[in-house]
């Protein structure tokens, strides 16, 4: 308690709170700009820091890391590209909203369901870290193949129209997610003989092309004035009445959050699938979500920047690394000579504890400088499609370039932008490949480990009670959605006998 | 026509906002390097050194260049810039610096060993040797361990062999991935035991140690400076230490080849630059090397960060890389065909 | 819907060449790492033979042709093009002389807006990318005949 009390004073220091603004403006900056990442953000800046404070060098990076999942939002909404693979969820409630005029809304909703996540997940670690990072050390290659035969099953739901069609899409995702060398045998498979490609086609580099490129020649292909400078009149912030109809689901989007994040492995582009699936599975109005409805956004924003606060519990209670950004975090610990590992809310309680509440300060600077932001980001709504095509194309391959420094990845992006332009003509969903693309490895890997370890048991998954209870649900969401196949089948026979 | 000029100025605006952000940072860390006083013999280096590194922010290599790179700059009286360019377990990297980088001195690579070495050994894709390397110098040695989480039954390295032989190929111990160092430690020590167990590779150190002291598997052979923080918060315990002589942060930990396994390895992180580099630039890189292990600072740096200085300087690295090399070469020959079904 | 049924076996074939493509690939690998690549092979085979019955029957039913309105196929062509180039040439000619060329060539060619305003934003692109990448962040940018 008296470290709780002490970080709170630490981090109330003139110093500090410019590091946390200046951290969250660069954050939001990042995660706007499709493929600047936080994780590289916070790469590039840690040397920076050097001449910082510890504490203060870290809540910078911390804020940043936080802003940048909101930020991710903004490129999401308005120009239907995620800035950040946590924000490919937000596109397809936020892109649609903007369509109808209303990217402030759209954007405030994001804000606000990103101060709730952001806020339930700071208050976790700040009092239960200890506790559920334990919860982090239960998950092994069997918990984890369940989570992602789980997250497999967001394909069905988010295969609406041709249920087919989405199914093959996720299953090509699946597929691509192959690509690379096999984690248990080392042997390179289906790379062709590319060494760029030995590492795994890079999930960022598919999700830029499949986003970008297909909006970029949306544009230009009509003359049509689509959503002519619709002038902004909306008011960005919702009011209190429809905060009531959806703080439900932001808060059930934050404990998603928090969990997805705890568990190692993986992050903010897996949360905002689980909480964008689980607001739909909820919700009375089902059919409006994928056409422009604010608890979409709400349902996916709030969900991954929860993660940040979740991803921190195991890195601080435990030295275990939630995510890829925490663990660059990590490395500015031990740059500043701090031991990440158990002792450090023990050992170096006053710099974690100022982290902590670094980070929960972090939300409210996040909503002031994010309102600015906001406000001048969404006039990219009034650049004529014409010109705002070209320079879509540019951030794409200056993106997809800087992930690995890569010209080969550009290449690929933009493979990916034309398979993306033609699944969008024939009405293939790209979500379910984007789900496929981000578990395919995940179940691959955690599935021939499982088998590894229990000397090929296949019962290996329901002897676990962690792994049983989520195969379960994971059970169940087919079987909701099984009154879709037999419509399916029933149009198939009524087609037969005419 | 002036509203969308207008727009563009405050898209402007956001830009210069960004980089003054950017600016005010910059000068209160990086240090502005002093006026070179003109060597004797030559003016190297007279630009920044690029770092080409194979592996993405966060990793050993650049914990391992951010450590280094203040010193070296000191010495050497320049900057570098550290390029990252991964994929490939680092062979994309290597594959550059062997055979396209200008081998002028101004770029080198972090290199870190098994894995130089066996990205080639066992990718037939993967075409450069060390051959095409000018070996800079080793920095550290990380050794390898067997580590069990706290609950184990495993007490001893005894309680973990007789096990094994109870049960040959069941006891399930983790390693950081096919074809990284701790696969090839589990190898080795097989080979040195004549003992089989069940390999499960994780994707990394840290799911590899995570499993083990979750009780997931058996035990798990990692590295001594990665876990020692658990070890030290009694979440994991140390079987056996595969170094020569007994570290100094464990020493209560019997070594491998006290117990009878003799097996001596680890993961080792050091410096390469590309084949014939100018004579003056590759003396002048040694001694700022040498100058950096002398120095007081740097070997307290390492210590406060669990790293264990493992210096050799120019041929003695080269001949290090090639005794691994034929070594690790053996050991691939003899396990490869069971991967290969 | 003519158009709509000559996309979808379009799509049929691109899955099917590519999961057999990949089966073929997966014949040199060991069991671990084909297992689950086959078993992709066998289902997107599946639900590709499902959906030329889908939509077989879906074309059967519907008799009057929806024609999309508005495509300009010889621009929304050409841009793509352009894009493809452009990537291309980074290779020899370096970022910072295909790019402004493609943002003035392409913005030219889709009479964005007045050319002094295309010329202000190919400036100021191209300027914000130097100056952010190049020269703050450092990377290796391949330059061309400029470096």
């Amino acid at each position: 308690m008296e470290n709780v009390l002490l970080g709170l004073t630490n981090v109330l220091n003139l110093i500090n709170i410019v590091a946390i603004f200046a951290g969250t403006a660069i954050g939001l900056f990042v995660g706007a700009m499709p493929g600047l990442s936080a994780t590289m953000a916070i790469a590039l800046l840690l040397p920076l820091t050097f001449g910082l404070p510890p504490a203060t060098g870290i809540s910078m990076l911390a804020s940043l890391y936080l802003a940048a999942m909101y930020g991710g939002s903004i490129a999401a909404i308005l120009i239907r590209t995620p800035g950040t693979p946590a924000a490919a969820a937000t596109v397809l409630d936020g892109y649609p909203m903007a369509q109808k005029g209303q990217a402030g809304k759209a954007l405030g909703v994001s804000l606000v369901a990103s101060l709730v996540g952001g806020i339930i997940s700071s208050i976790a670690l700040l009092t239960v870290a200890p506790i559920l990072g334990k919860i982090a050390l239960q998950f092994g290659p069997i918990e984890l193949f369940a989570v992602a035969v789980l997250g497999m099953t967001i394909i069905g739901s988010l295969s609406q129209g041709s249920t087919t069609k989405g199914l093959l899409a996720g299953a090509i995702g699946v597929m691509i997610a192959m690509v690379g060398m096999d984690p248990i045998s080392g042997a390179p498979r289906f790379t062709f003989g590319y060494l760029q490609l030995f590492s795994g086609i890079s999930f960022v580099v598919a999700l830029i092309g499949l986003f970008s490129i297909p909006q970029a020649i949306r544009l230009i292909e009509k003359d049509i004035k689509l959503q002519k400078a619709n002038k902004i009149t909306d008011k960005m912030l919702p009011t209190l009445k429809e905060l009531k109809t959806m703080w439900v689901t932001m808060i059930r989007s934050s404990f998603i959050g928090i969990f997805t994040g705890l568990i190692p492995g993986t992050g903010g582009d897996t949360a905002c699938w689980f909480g964008y699936n689980e607001a739909k599975r909820f919700s009375k109005h089902k059919e409006k979500f994928g056409t422009g409805y604010p608890e979409g956004v709400a349902a996916s924003e709030a969900a991954n920047n929860a993660v940040v606060g979740g991803a921190l519990i195991p890195t601080l209670a435990l030295g275990i690394p939630g995510s890829s950004g925490t663990a660059v975090l990590m490395g500015g610990l031990m740059v500043h000579g701090i031991m990440p590992g158990p002792t450090l809310m023990t050992e170096y309680a006053d710099v974690t504890y100022t982290l902590i509440w670094a980070v929960m300060l972090a939300n409210f600077a996040m909503f002031g400088v994010g309102l600015l932001f906001t406000r001048v980001s969404v006039s990219v709504t009034k650049v004529p499609n014409k010109v705002l095509a070209p320079i879509i194309v540019i951030l794409s391959v200056i993106g997809s370039f800087s992930i690995n420094n890569s010209v080969f990845d550009v290449g690929l992006m933009f493979g990916f932008g034309l398979l993306g332009y033609f699944m969008d003509k024939i009405k293939m969903p790209t979500a379910p490949m984007i789900v496929g693309l981000i578990l395919g490895m995940m179940l691959d890997n955690s599935f021939n480990q499982s088998m590894m370890m229990s000397q090929d048991d296949y019962l290996v998954f329901f002897k676990n009670p962690i792994a049983a209870t989520l195969l379960a649900i994971a059970g169940l969401s087919i079987l909701q959605s099984t009154p879709l196949f037999g419509f399916l089948r029933s149009k198939l026979i009524r087609g037969k006998n005419p | 026509m002036s509203r969308k000029r207008n727009h563009i100025v405050v898209v402007l605006l956001i830009v210069a906002l960004m980089f003054t952000l950017i600016a005010c940072a910059k000068p209160t860390a990086a240090p502005t390097p002093a006026p070179a006083p003109a060597p004797a013999e030559s003016n190297y280096p007279e630009k920044p050194i690029t770092n080409l590194m194979g592996f993405s922010p966060g990793g050993g290599s650049d914990q391992l260049a951010q450590l280094t790179v203040p010193f070296l700059s000191k010495n050497l009286n320049t900057t570098f810039t550290n390029v990252y360019k991964p994929g490939a377990t680092g062979a994309i990297a290597w594959t550059e610096l062997a055979k396209q980088t200008k081998n002028d001195g101004y770029t080198i690579s972090v290199t870190p060993t098994p894995m130089l070495m066996t990205n080639y050994i066992m990718n037939p894709d993967i075409t450069y040797t060390i051959e095409e390397l000018e070996p800079l110098a080793n920095v550290v040695t990380d050794p390898a361990v067997i580590a069990v989480g706290v609950d184990s039954p495993f007490k001893t390295y005894e309680d973990f062999v007789n096990a094994v032989k109870a049960e040959p190929g069941k006891v399930t111990v983790g390693n950081s991935g096919t074809g990284g160092d701790d696969f090839f430690t589990v190898l080795m020590w097989e080979q040195q035991t004549n003992l089989k167990v069940q390999m499960v590779p994780f994707q990394g150190d840290g799911p590899s140690w995570q499993a083990a002291q979750g009780g997931k598997i058996d035990a798990s052979f990692t590295n001594l400076g990665i876990t020692y923080p658990q070890v030290k918060a009694g979440n994991l315990r140390i079987l056996a230490i595969f170094s020569a002589e007994r570290s100094k942060l464990l020493p209560d930990v019997s070594t491998a080849k006290e117990l009878g396994a003799n097996v001596v390895t680890g993961a080792s992180r050091g410096y390469s630059a590309p084949k014939g580099i100018p004579a003056d630039a590759k003396a002048k890189l040694l001694d700022a090397f040498d100058e950096m292990f002398k120095d007081p600072e740097f070997v307290a740096a390492c210590e406060k960060q669990g790293l264990e200085i493992d210096a050799m300087i120019g041929d003695e690295y080269g001949k290090f890389l090639k005794d691994n090399e034929a070594a690790y070469k053996d050991i691939w020959n003899a396990v490869k065909d069971q991967y290969k079904s | 819907m003519k158009k709509q049924l000559i996309l979808n076996m379009a799509a049929v074939f691109l899955a099917l060449f590519m999961a057999w493509l990949f089966y073929y690939e997966s014949l040199d690998l060991p069991k671990v790492a084909y297992q689950l690549p086959r078993m992709l092979t066998y289902l997107i085979t599946i639900l590709a033979i499902i959906l030329i019955i889908e939509s077989y029957l879906k074309y059967r039913k519907t008799t009057e042709e929806v024609q999309e309105e508005g495509i300009m196929v010889r621009r929304t062509f050409l841009f793509i093009c352009s894009i493809a180039l452009y990537i291309y040439l980074i290779d020899f000619l370096g970022y910072f002389i295909t790019t402004p060329l493609f943002i003035f060539g392409s913005m030219y060619f889709l009479k964005a807006t007045k050319i002094r305003n295309i010329l202000y934003v190919t400036i100021g692109f191209t300027l914000f990318v130097y100056l952010l990448f190049v020269r703050f962040l450092h990377l290796p940018i391949p330059l061309g005949p400029l470096s």
